[in-house]
């Protein structure tokens, strides 16, 4: 007579079935974001340009889509499932945060608009990062918004991630890789910052070194 | 302001990392969401029409 154990499954389900397609790809967002946003951090040391207020702002937001992400894998991690609510809500927040750093881009980009215009800062493959910025949030938007449209095939609820294994690596990956980047853009933006409450409209060196007669 | 934000998101992050309370993580992130908003705002101090003319 079968029991009911006997009808579940002995082995988890494979880590690359298609259902974990959207913690998988919440892995990706989350380092993608991190890592857009370090983009802009080596523009900032490699060649020494001083980003703008809205800039970091722009950044901010790319972080804040980023934690969206890393709420889905969180609840992966801590709880080896994740139910349709929890992928809502990591997406949602994902959403919130790129149509606000979308607005941001979109206000920076107008700022320069007229023809013979110069813009901020210098070029990344032919564009300003501002550009490039509300071009990935857009995209973030729509990708999010196909994944979202394909719950029923990308949305496991059995998401083991608690033990050792490819999903758990990967999900502390992109967590321990986000916290290093929100740790040295916090760094970064106080040097240019120092103990004031704004940073100036175009920075051009950094204001810690300056007030504490480090540098000129 | 901005050091403060960035402070901010690094704690909402380590909320989650740790086995903190939901309510506490996303209230965490709603209100980094308001002061980057208010942040924005601030920096924002001409009209959004564009006005352009060619």
């Amino acid at each position: 007579m079968a029991t009911i154990e006997s009808l579940l499954p002995e082995s988890t389900p494979e880590a690359a079935q298609p259902g974990k397609v959207q913690y998988w790809f919440a892995c990706l967002f989350t380092v993608g974001w991190a890592g857009v946003a370090s983009g802009g951090l080596l523009q900032q040391f490699a060649r020494g340009e001083h980003p703008c207020p809205l800039c970091v702002v722009q950044r901010m937001f790319m972080l804040l889509a980023a934690l969206g992400a890393a709420y889905i894998i969180r609840t992966a991690l801590l709880r080896g499932s994740v139910t349709g609510r929890h992928y809502m809500t990591g997406w949602g927040l994902v959403l919130v945060a790129a149509t606000g750093g979308s607005f941001a881009a979109w206000r920076q980009t107008t700022l320069h608009i007229l023809p013979g215009a110069k813009g901020y800062g210098g070029e990344v493959f032919g564009l300003h990062l501002y550009v490039w910025a509300l071009i990935l949030f857009q995209v973030s938007v729509v990708v999010v918004g196909i994944l979202l449209a394909c719950s029923h095939a990308t949305a496991d609820r059995g998401v083991p991630a608690t033990g050792p294994g490819p999903l758990r690596a990967a999900g502390l990956f992109a967590l321990w890789f986000l916290g290093l980047v929100i740790a040295v853009s916090m760094v970064a933006v106080f040097l240019d910052e120092g103990f004031h409450w704004f940073l100036p409209d175009a920075p051009d060196k950094y204001r810690f070194f300056h007030d504490a007669g480090i540098l000129d | 302001m901005d050091t403060l934000i960035f402070g901010g998101l690094l704690a909402t992050l380590i909320a989650m990392y740790r086995e903190t309370s939901r309510m506490v993580v996303l209230g965490a992130w709603w209100v980094m969401l308001i002061a980057v908003t208010l942040l924005m705002a601030h920096h924002i101090t001409g009209g959004l029409a564009l006005t352009l003319s060619w």
